[in-house]
């Protein structure tokens, strides 16, 4: 399994249960990362961004 | 046929998570090092339970760590204490926007040797990262 070759190591929403997350809602594209707060706030939408922001909140 | 399935998302984690707790480790003589995300605190065993870059998790006393580990280790012992198993999302997930949906029983999964597993947030965080991903 490539998940398993690619070491996935996060809590994971597989497709049949994304929708149920309501995950869907943020319209995001494959490869894309979100840094997103407790009340669904979108804080960044790039990796690069959501890991400026990160060291910033630490 | 090639099995079709997109994975949705993930990483969830507490910031603190992510960002706090993994790290190199080094041995007490200083001579062995590893990687590996620290997973939970046992204060009064005095032990660490660690998750390695392979995916098998490991407890040991934290008496064979280097004193920088031991060092970091108390310095961030309440947040270390708090991604550890003891610690209860309760209803706290349910009380988020991102939370609740992740909250539900059998939406988490956790890759666990060559398949997914159920998997339940321990905690609820107050920020995520969520990586969108797809496979086919």
């Amino acid at each position: 399994m490539w998940a398993s070759k690619a070491g996935f190591p996060w809590p994971t929403v597989l497709m049949p249960e994304w929708e149920a997350t309501g995950l869907n809602a943020y319209g995001a594209f494959a490869g894309e990362i979100y840094l997103v707060d407790s009340s669904g706030e979108v804080l960044a939408k790039t990796e690069e961004e959501a890991f400026e922001k990160i060291s910033a909140l630490k | 046929m090639k099995k079709r399935y997109i994975l949705a998302a993930a990483l969830a984690s507490l910031l603190g998570l992510g960002t706090l707790t993994a790290r190199t480790w080094t041995s007490a003589d200083g001579k062995k090092t590893f990687k590996g995300e620290l997973k939970a605190l046992d204060k009064a065993a005095g032990k660490i339970t660690v998750l390695l870059s392979s995916g098998k998790t490991v407890s040991f006393s934290t008496e064979l760590l280097s004193d920088a580990d031991k060092e970091f280790i108390r310095e961030n012992e309440a947040a270390i204490e708090n991604v550890g198993p003891g610690a209860q999302a309760g209803g706290a997930l349910n009380e988020q926007k991102i939370g609740k949906g992740l909250a539900k029983e059998g939406v988490l999964s956790k890759l666990a040797g060559e398949t997914f597993a159920g998997y339940k947030l321990e905690k609820a965080p107050e920020y995520y990262i969520v990586y969108f991903s797809a496979s086919w």
